[in-house]
């Protein structure tokens, strides 16, 4: 296990009510400003406000330190790696072998690495505020088709239980002799097979049962359905749009309309 | 009063000294557990749901290592034994079938065990062929284990673990989902292979296959022993049974509502409350 | 029959003659078996009616790619094997997908391929992965799918669908991790190694899957 089966904790911020759909908007259209920012400053001033929305989604620390400890470690890579392959510009810091360290890669680097961290804590923001019934329905309201949308909420609610199959079968056949962590990486994925044909075969007889109760609870019976729960946009998920718009668009202007570097 | 680990006793076959278990969610399973199991013995062990009784017959094939006290399986420490190497002593059926079938056929599926602890190939053959038999499953042996009835699953199960010849073979509630005849079936095999000498732990809530089978009881409740008797001792306690959510077979039931006439209260079977009936007319 | 506000109970004639009598008044059916029929678990379907003139897909369908999904991004999530390059993640995520494309077609190798391990990545925390995981692995399942099925499943088609989905895979990793995520081109190549090695393997558990299940339900497959 790597983490947390489901990031999301149930909080009454205003991230939470806002509407789900506003929140996808929001990640889609933050993400492309990180990518228009070039300059390190700017980068940083934006990673600031979302470690903000960070605190104000007042995840547990627990969680909070779980994503960030992925999100810093993996801009460390980045940071480490970029100089290797961009060897362009002056003064050379420092050479190892044959590699020359130049100063501009190191800031390149550096740059790239906190537009990452900003892509990364967006989605964590996300996943920490929205449960994944209300990202199925937003996906729904956004037009994905209702049985495909009944096949992801499903899905959604199968994994865990699934989770917690695989260890029991893991168990199982353990108490057969199998030894999962020993030999080569071949050698083991060769062992799951003897876990994951049993995990499949039981997944396929949970598909059948179902089916039928789908079936039984009148799935499709009607193609104009209604919901007893709608997500609906109220004055402030428009005002949060309109916001998260602005945030895009004010940098945009200045750097295509207007020229200024940033 | 805690016994103590008696390397020279070869009987002793399973020894817990206050062992404690806690998962990593914080529950606390196991709150220090003591218990001796002889060679030969078939012990149940019963309670209701959530009363530890899987956890510690978890820990007798070292699939839980426990967080404090130890286990001692054929004397030696559990917890410096992998879950293979103990797979040869402690054969540990699991409750539901599909969760250890995935091969071609049933004889394919009997031989992985013995394979996976490095015998040679006659050798795995003889196990295998001899589990087969032991378990009824001849006429079937080319079929593939996945298309049988539930009952027929259950026994591919066991043959797959008995082929590894354990001394100790732990059962997790052996009859669940079968109707009458294939447990009745089922249990008189598991009987057989007790009385050959391999010891039993029958894991369950069914106090019937208790009061039929079953030479000891052990009672769990909230992660403790709250009994350990020989079967008709632990029957005579209904209160605690209760407590421990449990329901003793009817016959027993019986019994005590009928104590008042001189009926004793240990009843186990039917046959006995008719003798003790029939018994008390004499008189 | 069955009167109005009756308890009606069924069960096999094995198990009738000890039914508790004081649970409920109730009415017991007892089913007869044959004494010896042996019956066919796998072979015995559900029967699911067809779904009438509905627009929606049929409830099988639904069901089954639901689970399938829910399947890879369990496994992507369990089955780790630590490695340490970027994503910090070798999984047998992969096998799933090649099983979902070999054993029921490209739709649900792109589907439950491409969503449940984006899935995977969103519970994981891997998010910012999640919409190039959709595409590259949904293509993934899309291609294998496709190659992997032609002329009924030969050994050289599966080859085939396992090599091609898989550069479809990495090629969109190591596109989109060079130029839209911007990791540069020396993180982005880092990958490249461990995904390779996940195709390879993936592509060889996925067929053994598919072959295995198959052939422990017959049913499957189509």
């Amino acid at each position: 296990m790597t983490g947390f089966l489901d990031l999301y904790s149930e909080k009454d911020t205003f991230l939470h009510r806002l509407d789900p759909r506003v929140k996808l908007l929001a990640v889609a259209l933050i993400s492309v400003l990180a990518f228009i920012l070039t300059e390190l400053l700017y980068l940083v001033v934006l990673l600031c406000f979302i470690l903000l929305l960070l605190v104000l989604a007042r995840s547990s620390y627990g969680k909070a330190f779980f994503a960030l400890k992925f999100v810093v470690r993996f801009m460390i890579l980045i940071t480490l790696l970029w100089p290797l392959f961009d060897r362009s510009g002056a003064p050379v810091l420092f050479s190892i072998g044959p590699l020359d360290i130049t100063e501009p890669a190191v800031w390149r680097g550096a740059t790239s690495a906190v537009r990452v961290g900003c892509f990364a804590t967006l989605w964590y923001i996300l996943m920490f505020t929205t449960s994944q019934r209300d990202l199925v329905r937003a996906l729904v309201k956004l037009g994905l088709r209702f049985d495909y949308g009944l096949a992801l909420a499903i899905s959604f609610r199968f994994i865990p239980t699934f989770g917690l199959t695989i260890e029991s079968i893991k168990d199982a056949q353990r108490a057969r002799a199998l030894e999962l962590d020993k030999g080569s990486i071949l050698r083991r994925s060769r062992n799951y097979v003897s876990i994951l044909v049993p995990t499949i075969v039981y997944a396929l007889r949970t598909a059948d049962t179902l089916a039928l109760t789908l079936q039984s609870r009148a799935y499709g019976a009607f193609s104009n359905r209604t919901y007893l729960r709608e997500i609906r946009m109220r004055a402030s998920d428009y005002v949060a749009m309109t916001v998260v718009v602005l945030i895009l668009l004010l940098p945009a202007l200045a750097k295509y309309i207007y020229g200024v570097q940033i | 009063m805690i016994p103590r680990p008696d390397a020279d006793s070869e009987d002793r076959v399973i020894f817990l000294r206050d062992a404690k278990f806690t998962y990593e969610s914080g529950v606390e399973a196991l709150k220090g557990v003591t218990l001796v199991i002889d060679k030969g013995e078939y012990l149940a062990v019963v309670g209701g749901n959530g009363s530890g009784k899987t956890t510690l017959a978890k820990h007798l094939n070292g699939l839980l290592r426990p967080t404090g006290g130890q286990v001692l399986v054929m004397g030696v420490q559990a917890s410096t034994r992998t879950v293979a190497e103990l797979a040869r002593v402690v054969g540990y059926v699991f409750q539901n079938p599909d969760h250890q079938l995935f091969c071609r056929t049933v004889h394919d599926e009997v031989s992985f065990g013995p394979a996976n602890i490095g015998l040679d190939g006659p050798e795995v053959k003889r196990r295998a062929d001899r589990a087969i038999a032991v378990m009824n499953l001849s006429d079937i042996r080319d079929r593939p284990p996945l298309s049988l009835t539930l009952g027929l699953r259950r026994r591919v199960s066991i043959a797959s673990v008995i082929a590894m010849e354990p001394q100790v073979l732990v059962l997790d509630e052996p009859t669940t989902g079968l109707d009458a005849r294939e447990a009745d079936e089922l249990m008189a095999i598991i009987r057989r292979l007790n009385d050959e000498g391999t010891t039993i732990v029958l894991i369950t809530h069914e106090m019937k296959l208790v009061a039929e089978h079953a030479n000891r009881v052990v009672v769990m409740m909230d992660g403790k022993v709250v009994l350990d008797s020989d079967t008709r001792g632990a029957f005579s306690d209904l209160g605690l049974l209760r407590r421990s959510k449990l329901l003793p077979p009817p016959v027993t039931q019986l019994a005590h509502r009928l104590s008042q006439i001189g009926v004793s209260k240990d009843i186990l079977t039917p046959q006995e409350l008719v003798f003790e009936l029939t018994r008390g007319d004499d008189q | 029959m069955v009167f109005r506000s009756e308890f009606v109970v069924l069960m096999p004639c094995s198990t009738a003659p000890q039914v508790r009598f004081n649970v409920y008044p109730c009415h017991v059916v007892s089913v007869g078996v044959a004494e010896d029929e042996q019956r066919d678990v796998v072979k015995e379907k559900p029967r699911i009616l067809s779904g009438g003139d509905s627009k929606f897909v049929s409830p099988r369908t639904v069901a089954l790619y639901g689970v399938l999904t829910a399947l890879t991004a369990a496994i992507t999530y369990m089955t780790v094997i630590p490695f340490p390059p970027t994503r910090g993640y070798f999984n047998l995520g992969e096998a799933m997908v090649f099983f979902s494309a070999f054993t029921f077609g490209w739709r649900a190798g792109a589907i439950c391929g491409g969503v449940g391990s984006a899935a995977a990545d969103l519970l994981a925390g891997f998010g910012m992965f999640a919409p190039t995981t959709l595409v590259a692995k949904g293509a993934e399942g899309l291609v294998a799918g496709t190659i992997g099925r032609m002329k009924g499943g030969k050994p050289w088609a599966y080859a085939l669908g396992i090599i091609c989905g898989g550069a479809c895979m990495i090629t969109t990793y190591f596109l989109s991790e060079w130029l839209l995520l911007d990791f540069g081109l020396g993180a982005a190549i880092a990958e490249i190694p461990t995904n390779i090695a996940q195709v390879t393997i993936g592509g060889a558990v996925g067929t053994l899957l598919s072959h295995y299940v198959k052939q422990s339900m017959p049913s499957l497959g189509r």
